[in-house]
């Protein structure tokens, strides 16, 4: 392989870890990446960072945020514009929503059901006790609580918080594409 | 026994020891310093540096803490002050402490911060937990503590019960002190401070040796010489000078086994089969106080031998008092309901199987018996790697009496925990060690305040918690043992942490040095705190665990804190002798996230500020001060005032120290008081657990479901998982067990320079024909391996540790927290320790000792970048400066 690749593929793996490694901030990190596909001035950067924040408790500042991004070579700096490098591109994709999205329906296709039904729930915005409500079999029929499934979802890009769970868009393109297998109402599963 | 005295005196350090002893306190070694010139004022406050509370005079100068000596007026301690203690001026100007908030800007473990106010952590920590508990509960939100015997130990609990999540742990709980509470509570009624503890300050009649009323001692896997040099390893010095005999239990060959009467080197993790045999032992012999397990203890009782309960007289006939406890009467040959206390008309059977109404029962004692039955001296011996005739004679010395047992940590470390503090009370009991003149199972009449002063200002409010929430807690109810201290079981945290089932822990509030010390299993632990969204440690310097923090909170040192303090009918005041930077009580800390939660619409944190719904418990208040003068309220005081007045007595001491309590007539029955238990006698069969088991009594207001089998009333054996009689030894042969060290109090004080200059690195003690065996010589550096990992410790070869067993004590290097290792995989023997099933069924206890390992030598010497010489200390000793003015904080940035 040449020289440049590994370095690409090396950049990308740091890229990928360093994300993985911030639980709250990762999808943060992820839409700051897809939007500097294009470029973007600092303030487009900041009034973006505040819409997909504007509900969350974030950790940290958007400067700080692009500043990690900078460091790891995801985005360049360019003048006054930001632009997702080649690596930080790859890392887009790789780690898309709607890739993650099927990677947890492989890796736990026994919720399937759950998952989808889930997200068909928030596609109108449902607080944490409207889901408990609705769906107030969960631990009997699996063991485990809902926020078990919301926040594989939301890992995986399908909810998004806004004060209330909602479906995001790779999350409803989703549930068009299929459909629930059979109810699985009172089943237990081994966990 | 064979051992060079140069190496035991290496070995136990007892040079180190003997510095601190009262004796030794006169200036002989040390010049006269600038503290006895007037212009020092003298500060009378208590050491926290490990639970034993001992007094300190602090001279402080300008502004600045100089000198440090023991106390004369505090009882327990006399005067004396051990290394740890002294130590304190070099914690307090530590160059690395915690002076400010700081947010994480770097990645975790890169080290890199910015400071913020107290007002931006406090909201910051307020909006994340109020944003997890919407999104996913609060039993999102983990909470924990340690540090070695946090003085505000139930904080945590306090805010999380607050903040209605059920999640939150000590690495000690199960695995340190709650076992003996647990079954010493509940054996007869003891309180907290009533379970044999020497390093948690009961065992307390020892103290009295000057009457000579104690005439052996039997120190059970504890080492007082090492963990309490200036309270309860100079009283066991003391009761030997005074002619007591002494019986120690140890794997090792600390001081106290080098002046004992009889060493037990006990194999790690069998104590209680060594149990079974005393037990055996002793009804074989008729030892025991037949009157006392007649009248106070239920073993008369009759059990039915299949639902395991004792017979009611509502079992007997029809309308009986189910209250009432039933015996078989040798003179009528018949079941007879027997009325509290004891009824002389009937001759109770003590032994025996009996058929009444067509059920099977047995006497408690007949079933205590089976159980003992096949630990003979000989099978103890080859389970116990004992000789079963040094067995014998420490039995006998025992049951000479008058005697008592005091326990440690060490028997709370593997899952046979609850069944050890068990044998221990079934030996006491039945030899009627109890309550009376030179025994250790004693109570005290304090009024029940020196409890609820000295828990003061973090009572964990458990009314707050609420059932749905409780009945969430992470292994609560396979565990319900750990109601007692209102704990969830780590092992079952962590796997909600790694799987997010059965539910996602988003949050971690930590109170404590360094979990990555502390923690069995620990690469497990690394690897899942990852997961976490958000992490807050508060301490008074970083640690390996800050360097994955979110936020950094700083603490007050022990010398710059008020609290109340106990001992013996007295109450003092641990008063602060200086402030520093931005350094706060943790109480403070947690008072002001409930207050933001509260403002952000949390109505259990609003509640928690008003005293009708906290009621009988105080509730939390804007400053720690307020919260003192609450605490204190209680004797009619404001804290300024408590303090001025300070020491307090309680009651006299000719009433704060009774004999026979349980002989005393209540007033409102007109009866003997007894033990407070169901029965009101002492439960050797301890049917309770039962209970505990099936619904949570006496720890819930309602019942919690079940756990998956009953909780056994009588002690049993458990051969440890990793045995060296199993499979697993044929690649790692070796017992591994811990144990403490004079100048470490657990985790703590690593990063002390004077006390790493005694103890630079963490030993390995390995018995020469180990050595020879696995090719490794004194002082060689060795890489230590479980089946979890392997880290290294340098070699001592000593005869002070049995052949087949190795000794370690937990370690890390702060020096390195900036490196990959974060410090805590050079050296840290809990990389090696367990943390799968099986658990202690009742408590939850995995195994931090009695497991296997493997020691080679290590090529590589010692791990890369550790400080062992004294001047690699340098960096951490603190540089004179120009004076310093006392600092006090507005309350609104962290009170006084």
């Amino acid at each position: 392989m040449p020289n440049n690749q590994i370095q690409f593929d090396a950049v990308a793996g740091i890229i990928t870890r360093r994300i993985e490694e911030e639980p709250a901030s990762k999808n943060i990190l992820y839409s700051i990446l897809k939007f500097c596909i294009e470029c973007r001035t600092i303030e487009d950067v900041a009034a973006y960072f505040e819409k997909i924040t504007q509900n969350s408790a974030t950790l940290h500042s958007c400067g700080t945020y692009v500043s990690w991004l900078l460091k790891l070579n995801a985005i360049e700096r360019t003048d006054s514009l930001f632009k997702t490098t080649p690596e930080g591109t790859v890392i887009v994709n790789e780690l898309s929503y709607a890739n993650r999205l099927k990677a947890l329906f492989e890796k736990r296709p026994e919720f399937r059901n759950y998952f989808i039904k889930i997200l068909q729930a928030c596609v109108e915005p449902k607080s944490k006790d409207d889901l408990e409500e609705m769906f107030d079999d969960v631990y009997k029929a699996t063991g485990l609580y809902l926020s078990y499934f919301t926040a594989e979802l939301e890992d995986a890009g399908g909810l998004v918080w806004m004060g209330k769970w909602k479906t995001t868009d790779d999350g409803t393109a989703l549930i068009t594409a299929v459909s629930p297998n059979e109810d699985i109402k009172g089943e237990m599963y081994e966990n | 026994m064979k051992i060079n005295r140069r190496d035991f005196l290496k070995t136990t350090a007892v040079t180190a020891g003997v510095i601190a002893t009262s004796g030794l306190t006169e200036g002989a070694l040390v010049k006269a310093a600038h503290a006895a010139e007037p212009q020092t004022r003298v500060v009378k406050t208590n050491c926290r540096n490990c639970t034993g509370d001992c007094g300190v005079l602090a001279h402080v100068r300008d502004g600045r803490v100089i000198k440090l000596e023991g106390n004369p007026e505090f009882e327990r301690s006399e005067g004396a002050l051990c290394t740890k203690g002294l130590s304190g001026i070099q914690a307090l100007y530590h160059p690395n402490r915690l002076k400010y908030p700081m947010e994480r800007v770097g990645a975790r473990g890169e080290n890199k911060w910015k400071r913020i106010s107290w007002d931006e952590a406090i909201d910051k920590i307020a909006q994340k937990l109020m944003e997890v508990r919407k999104k996913y509960g609060a039993e999102a939100v983990l909470g924990s503590t340690g540090g070695g015997g946090n003085p505000n130990f139930f904080s945590v609990g306090r805010f999380l019960d607050t903040f209605d999540s059920p999640n939150w742990f000590e690495p000690g709980a199960a695995q340190c002190y709650m076992p003996r509470t647990l079954t010493f509570m509940m054996m007869c009624g003891m309180g907290i401070g009533g379970a044999p503890s020497l390093g948690d300050s009961s065992c307390l009649e020892a103290y009295f040796y000057r009457e000579k009323t104690m005439r052996c001692f039997v120190i059970w896997g504890t080492a007082p010489s090492y963990h309490g040099p200036s309270q309860a390893g100079r009283v066991i010095a003391e009761i030997r000078a005074y002619g007591a005999k002494t019986v120690v239990i140890d794997p090792r060959f600390t001081p106290d086994a080098s002046k004992a009467d009889i060493w037990l080197p006990i194999r790690p993790g069998t104590d209680v089969a060594l149990q079974l045999a005393w037990i055996r032992y002793i009804i074989d012999k008729k030892h025991y106080d037949s009157d006392f397990v007649l009248r106070w203890t239920n073993l008369p009782f009759l059990v039915n031998t299949k639902t395991k309960m004792a017979m009611r007289e509502s079992d007997l006939k029809s309308g009986g008092d189910k209250d009432t406890f039933v015996v078989w009467d040798a003179k009528t040959k018949s079941a007879k309901a027997m009325q509290y206390p004891y009824d002389e008309k009937l001759s109770p059977a003590l032994e025996g199987r009996y058929t009444v109404n067509g059920i099977e029962y047995k006497t408690g004692f007949q079933l205590l018996k089976e159980r003992a039955e096949p630990w003979t001296l000989k099978r103890a011996g080859e389970t116990c790697w004992l000789n079963p005739d040094d067995i014998e004679r420490a039995i006998k010395l025992y049951v000479a009496g008058p005697a008592g047992i005091g326990l440690g940590v060490a028997t709370d470390q593997n899952p046979n925990s609850t069944q050890a503090a068990q044998g221990v009370g079934v030996l006491d009991m039945i030899m009627g060690n109890v309550e009376k003149p030179g025994t250790v199972l004693q109570r005290y009449n304090d009024k029940g305040l020196a409890g609820q002063l000295t828990a003061g200002t973090s009572t964990p409010l458990a009314h707050f918690l609420s059932e749905k929430q409780l009945n969430k807690r992470l292994g609560g109810i396979e565990h319900k043992g750990m109601l007692h201290w209102w704990t969830a079981h780590p092992s079952s945290i962590l796997e909600a942490i790694k799987t997010g089932k059965p539910y996602p822990l988003k949050v971690w509030i930590e109170r404590s040095g360094n979990k990555l010390g502390t923690v069995a299993n620990t690469y497990e632990w690394a690897e899942a705190m990852k997961k976490f969204e958000f992490i807050v440690h508060m301490y008074m310097y970083p640690t390996s665990f800050s360097m994955n923090a979110d936020i950094l909170l700083p603490l007050n040192e022990w010398l710059e804190s008020d609290a109340v303090v106990n001992s013996f009918n007295k109450l003092y005041a641990r008063q602060a002798a200086t402030h520093l930077f931005e350094t706060v009580n943790e109480a403070w800390v947690w008072a002001r996230i409930a207050k933001r939660c509260g403002e952000l619409g949390h109505q259990g944190c609003k509640d928690a500020f008003d005293p009708a719904k906290t009621a009988p418990e105080a509730p939390y208040y804007d400053t720690y001060e307020e919260q003192l003068s609450a605490c204190v309220s209680i004797v009619g005081m404001t804290w300024d005032e408590y303090k001025k007045r300070a020491p307090i007595e309680i009651n006299p001491m000719n009433v704060w120290r009774t004999y026979y309590n349980y002989k005393e007539i209540d007033p409102k029955t007109g009866k003997p008081r007894g033990f407070d238990t169901p029965t009101k006698k002492c439960e050797v069969y301890l049917e309770s657990f039962i209970e505990l088991g099936r619904t949570g009594k006496p720890f819930t207001t309602y019942p919690l479901p079940p756990a998956s089998k009953d909780y056994d009333p009588l002690p049993y054996f458990i051969e440890p998982e990793e045995s060296p009689n199993k499979p697993i030894a044929k690649n790692f042969p070796l017992v591994m067990t811990n144990g403490r060290l004079p100048v470490w109090h657990h985790c703590t004080l690593r990063n002390i320079p004077y006390l790493r200059e005694i103890f630079p690195v963490a030993e390995i003690w390995v018995n020469p024909v180990d050595a020879k065996k696995y090719g490794v010589s004194q002082g060689d550096w060795v890489w230590v391996e479980s089946l979890r990992g392997k880290t290294r410790a340098r070699a001592l070869l000593t005869e002070g540790i049995a052949p087949g067993v190795v000794y370690m004590e937990r370690f890390w290097n702060p020096e390195n927290i900036e490196t990959s290792t974060q410090g805590w995989k050079e050296m840290n023997v809990n990389i090696l320790s367990k943390n799968t099933p099986p658990f202690n069924d009742v408590c939850g206890t995995y195994t931090l000792r009695g497991y296997q390992v493997k020691i080679y030598k290590a090529p590589e010497g010692a791990p890369e970048g550790v400080w062992i010489k004294p001047k690699q200390f340098q960096p951490w000793m603190q540089q004179p400066s120009a004076p310093t003015p006392i600092v006090t904080l507005k309350n609104s940035s962290g009170g006084k």
